[in-house]
């Protein structure tokens, strides 16, 4: 019954999400024809478009149009690029989706440790020191980071290349240090929020009745931290790490801008920037399904730590 | 007002409906009994105490008296009128005659606002009285709950759990109920406090003639209070009669555990705890709904009728009832009563010094 | 602040034969030794040497970003196979004063201003945390209050057993998971071997406490710490669990420190009594001499505002309330509840000395014989 219910609730927001991006297009001024012809405003481009997406028609038979080929794979035609948005989007996706998981990856690793420490150093000179770099964290805005990190690590020191991407598969190695500075500057944010979280789902469990317990066990605080405390504490923040998920996919615009990553964030401003609004559609379209889709395996992963939602107790 | 009871509660029942939980529906939606056909009046002047343990339904009876839970089914006559089926704006004037204390003092009370005006307000909603004749009626509350005008200026933080409790039963008798519903109202309490609760409700019973319903999980304090006893088990009352009869020779096996069950503060009151009808077997699952008593798997006594049929509530004598198949087989427990010695003597003497009267009790 | 100094810094076990300092009541003698006597089915020994003695323990908690003293020159001292009961109303100390002898309290926020805690001879106070941790668990079992919180929700119930037995007795996996399901059994959980498995919110109250029993008793340890182990729980369900402690406390012979507020379960499980109040120990005595016999107002107060099953006579409440730490009157800390309280008693604070019978009363005007 619940498995269903989660299908259904998900289907419904799915549909809102695809109403809400078709509107956006009825809601810009001018004739829909001409804006998603871009600058191409030939009169046969428009009419052909025209005919295509139904435009004569009333509104929601237009919007069923738009869906059937939405469906169908049919996002559209990037007049810029004269290319498939799908195919635009199957291109930039991964590079995107490799970023952010990066990003995330180095999030959890700074976030969740350091999180950990300052609770178990709470109220110390530590924890204060912590709990500064993740105001920080949290209020230094990326661009300005990211260009921080050029000026130090790529022009000065020449460490890591300033921009550009290197495919994977031609070279793994250059493809990581490129993404490297990027997904620094990307998932600083989400590193600080993690702490946050984790930092007090750490210090609410450290004072639990069970804590206690282990400890009148005589269990080592090493395994008081990492066996009892830490699973409890990660209930919460597994949520919060996958939605941050989402927020990295869709926040990677300027840090892409910046580095020049050619990920789905680059695309969207270039896009933006050249009223190529199909594809603009088609990103906030397949951005928004990706979060539905990370808060289901948010939901998932709490299922997965937590015995009493996984055998239907209360939570 | 009449001379039958004040009031009346009959085939009081209330189901739950719970939905479906686990992620792949693992639980199946269903409803739950919380009470089941609970009938028993209570007459002017006379103390009803329910016990049972915790989840046998207790509170939610409390709550259905008045409403603040709604009846599945039954029916509650207050002084012959019915409460129950009456609609929301008519409901609120009838339920000024029966009042409700609960267990957390502090939950009752607004944190914002003085005990003057948290005792004033019910006698201006209820256009009792105003102005400075509601002023002195606050005081005499305060005076008749062992408390004093300093109070009334102070707030619920700046008060001990006794005296929040005191408050509460000033407010909940400002309006003059026929009937005081008390849902724990001692549980929270230490001791010694509660001792001074317990002998407040007294003296005001005693002067007043109302009538109360008494909720406790503590049968020594029931036994203190009550004229009569309920006793519930999983949401059905399974014995009510005169306290004395229920507590001396109960009729009902439950009732029976129950009171071997509590520990005696007097080394050697009992010899061994364990008797026949107290081992509970640990993690006795729950007698299927519908057939059967509810008590069979734990019920030393229990024999195949036990399974099959459930009992009905039905007459033992003496204005004693008991829902068991074998109520005349059940023994009553065995108490080793105080000799009467120098040392009780003593004792009584000593505590004799504590007693004094209310007023200075704050 | 610290102002209890008893001329006698433990607490002698009690002794059926009068103390030969204390002047003794004829009547006391007779019925307090025949009422022990009967109170017990079960041949109790005498103790042959005290696992736990705790001498002057002063604690002090940060409350409100103050220093405040909440347990004061506390002494008591548990023997071999003995049940000590400390009792007293919430918030009178009993808890801290048992979160100390296993080191639990809060780091930082917590101080032993001074005093000893001396398990088997070994002074816990001093010692460090590694060692400390090895006497968690291992000589000392420990039963929390609140059975609903006190298991690792995460975690399998079979598996917070079998941990400690891997930790301190170095078994392996299977051999201590077959360790946890006996041990399950022999708290009387029926199918241990499938309930091993469960997590704790499957369980309910009274099973949770079962299995953190077993826990407690997982090492054998020569002492076991309940703090109000029955309390959380109905009346039926306490009356088994205390039964349980009282058969595997026969069997193992270990100490029991059992915290409780309530004077019946006192009366029905232990050898001697400690009531507390107000962060002071006010009356230490074998059980049936302070039921019978007891010398403190505060006790004699206590006894009458039980409401008993076997009388309506009108309780005898205490008037006023428990002062709340850092707010404790001067001397006698009883002295503005106490029916009995003179001059003396609100000046000086009375000492912990013995009234006759093994027996010990922190009052001025006891023995009250003549009151
Ligand atoms: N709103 C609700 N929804 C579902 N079930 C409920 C609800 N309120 C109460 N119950 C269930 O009804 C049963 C009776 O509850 P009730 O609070 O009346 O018990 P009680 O006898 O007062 O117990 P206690 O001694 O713990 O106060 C319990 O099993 C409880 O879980
Ligand atoms: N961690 C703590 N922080 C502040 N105050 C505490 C803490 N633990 C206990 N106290 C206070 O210490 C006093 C004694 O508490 P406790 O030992 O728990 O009492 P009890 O006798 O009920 O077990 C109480 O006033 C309590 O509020
Ligand atoms: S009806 Fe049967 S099972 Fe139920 S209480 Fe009576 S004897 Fe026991
Ligand atoms: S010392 Fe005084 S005040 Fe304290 S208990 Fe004894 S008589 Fe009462
Ligand atoms: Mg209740
Ligand atoms: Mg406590």
């Amino acid at each position: 019954m619940r498995l269903l219910q989660r299908i259904a609730s998900i289907l419904v927001t799915l549909l809102l999400l695809s109403i809400l991006v078709f509107a956006l297009q009825q809601l810009l001024p001018g004739d829909t024809a001409v804006i998603l012809a871009g600058e191409d405003r030939s009169p046969e481009t428009i009419a052909a478009i025209t005919e295509k997406y139904g435009l004569d028609r009333p509104v929601p038979i237009q919007y069923l149009h738009w869906i059937g080929n939405v469906l169908t794979g049919d996002l559209g035609q990037s007049m810029r690029l004269n290319q498939s948005v799908a195919n635009l989007i199957l291109t930039k996706l991964p590079v995107t989706i490799q970023l952010a998981t990066m990003a995330l990856l180095f999030a959890i690793v700074i976030g969740v440790s350091i999180g950990i420490v300052a609770a178990l150093k709470a109220n110390t000179l530590v924890d204060h020191f912590v709990g500064l770099i993740g105001t920080l964290g949290l209020s230094v805005p990326n661009f300005w980071l990211g260009i921080l990190l050029i000026m130090l690590v790529a022009v000065q020191w020449q460490w890591l290349p300033a921009s550009g991407y290197v495919s994977p598969f031609e070279d793994l190695g250059q493809n990581l240090s490129s993404l490297l500075l990027p997904s620094l500057v990307l998932g600083t944010h989400v590193a600080a929020v993690l702490m946050r979280h984790t930092r007090s789902a750490m210090l609410e469990v450290l004072n639990a009745d069970y804590i206690r317990t282990a400890r009148a066990k005589g269990m080592p605080g090493r395994h008081i931290v990492f066996r009892h405390a830490l699973r409890n504490a990660l209930v919460p923040v597994v949520t919060v790490g996958a939605l941050e998920f989402g927020q990295l996919l869709g926040g990677s615009v300027l840090t892409e801008f910046v580095f020049t990553v050619p990920g789905i964030g680059k695309l969207i401003v270039d896009s933006v920037f050249n009223r190529d609004f199909a594809v603009v559609q088609a990103v906030v379209l397949v951005t928004g399904m990706f979060y539905i889709v990370l808060n289901l395996l948010a939901d998932g992963a709490h299922l997965l730590l937590d015995p009493r939602v996984r055998h239907g107790g209360r939570p | 007002m009449t001379a039958g009871p004040v009031l009346e509660v009959q085939g009081l029942t209330k189901l739950y409906r719970y939905a479906g939980g686990g992620w792949f529906g693992r639980r199946r939606a269903g409803v739950f009994r919380a009470v089941s056909d609970v009938s028993f009046s209570v007459a002017r002047g006379e103390t009803l105490g329910i016990v049972g343990e915790s989840g046998s339904g207790k509170s939610t009876v409390a709550r259905m008296m008045l409403r603040l839970v709604e009846p599945t089914a039954g029916r509650v006559l207050l002084n012959g009128e019915e409460l129950t089926g009456v609609p929301a704006d008519q409901l609120w004037r009838r339920r000024r005659k029966i009042q409700m204390v609960f267990q957390d003092p502090f939950a009752s009370l607004n944190p914002r606002l003085s005990i003057a005006y948290h005792l004033r307000e019910p006698l201006i909603v209820h256009g009792l009285s105003s102005g400075s004749e509601a002023q002195a009626r606050v005081l005499e509350m305060l005076e008749r709950v062992g408390l004093t005008e300093r109070h009334a200026r102070s707030y619920p933080h700046a008060l001990s759990g006794g005296q929040r409790q005191r408050i509460a039963i000033a407010r909940a008798l400002a309006v003059e109920p026929d009937v005081l519903v008390a849902d724990e109202p001692v549980s929270s309490l230490d001791v010694s406090v509660q001792a001074q609760i317990l002998n407040l409700l007294r003296d005001i019973r005693r002067s007043t003639q109302l009538s109360m319903v008494f909720i406790s999980h503590d049968l020594g304090v029931v036994r203190h209070v009550a004229d009569r006893v309920a006793v519930m088990y999983r949401g059905r009352i399974v014995e009510l009669g005169p306290a004395s009869a229920v507590f001396d020779t109960p009729r009902h096996p439950y009732t029976r555990a129950l009171l071997d069950a509590i520990p005696i503060p007097r080394p050697g009151a009992r010899s061994r705890r364990a008797s026949p009808a107290t081992a509970t077997p640990a993690g006795a699952t729950p007698a299927a709904e519908g057939g059967g008593c509810a008590f069979a798997p734990r019920c030393a006594l229990a024999g195949a009728q036990c399974l099959e049929e459930t009992p009905a509530l039905a007459d033992v004598g003496h204005g004693h009832r008991s829902a068991c198949f074998r109520a005349d087989a059940v023994t009553p427990p065995v108490v080793v009563r105080p000799e009467e010695t120098e040392a009780t003597r003593r004792l009584r003497r000593l505590q004799s010094r504590f007693v004094t009267s209310i007023a200075d009790a704050a | 602040m610290r102002t209890a100094t008893t001329p006698y810094p433990i607490w002698a076990p009690a002794t059926r034969k009068p103390a030969a300092l204390a002047p003794t009541t004829p009547s006391r003698r007779a019925t307090a030794g025949a009422d022990g006597d009967a109170g017990f089915g079960m041949a109790r020994s005498e103790p042959e040497g005290s696992v736990l003695e705790v001498e002057e323990l002063c604690i002090e908690l940060e409350i409100g970003g103050r220093q405040v003293e909440v347990v004061s020159g506390v002494s008591f001292r548990v023997g071999r196979g003995r049940t000590l009961c400390l009792v007293g109303e919430s918030g009178c100390g009993k808890s801290v004063t048992a979160m100390a002898v296993l080191g639990l309290l809060p780091p930082r926020k917590s101080r032993i201003a001074s005093g000893a805690i001396l398990f088997e001879g070994i002074d816990l106070v001093r010692l460090p945390e590694r060692p400390m941790a090895a006497i968690r668990g291992r000589r000392i079992g420990m039963v929390f209050q609140e059975p609903m919180t006190s298991l690792n929700p995460t975690m399998k119930v079979g598996e917070q057993i079998a941990e400690v037995l891997r930790l301190h007795l170095g078994m392996n996996a299977r051999a201590a998971r077959r360790e946890a399901i006996r041990l399950l059994d022999r708290v009387r959980i029926p199918n241990a071997a499938r309930r091993a498995d469960d997590y704790p919110f499957a369980l309910s109250g009274g099973m949770r406490q079962r299995v953190m029993i077993a826990l407690a008793l997982a090492c054998s340890p020569t002492l076991l710490i309940a703090d109000e182990p029955t309390t959380a729980l109905d009346v039926t369900v306490q009356a088994d669990i205390l039964d349980l402690l009282r058969e595997l406390q026969h069997e193992s012979g270990m100490a029991l420190l059992l915290i409780t507020h309530d004077l019946g379960v006192v009366a029905e499980t232990a050898d001697e009594v400690a009531v507390m109040y107000a962060g002071r120990i006010v009356e230490q005595a074998p059980v049936a001499a302070l039921f019978d016999w007891p010398e403190h107002p505060y006790t004699i107060g206590l006894l009458g505002a039980i409401p008993g099953l076997d009388s309506r006579e009108l309780l005898t409440p205490i008037q006023g309330t428990v002062p709340q730490p850092g707010t404790m009157p001067v001397g006698c800390r009883f002295a503005p509840r106490c029916p009995f309280a003179i001059r003396q008693c609100r000046e000086e604070t009375p000492p912990l000395r013995p009234v006759g019978d093994g027996s010990r009363a922190a009052c001025w005007r006891a023995p009250l014989d003549d009151a």
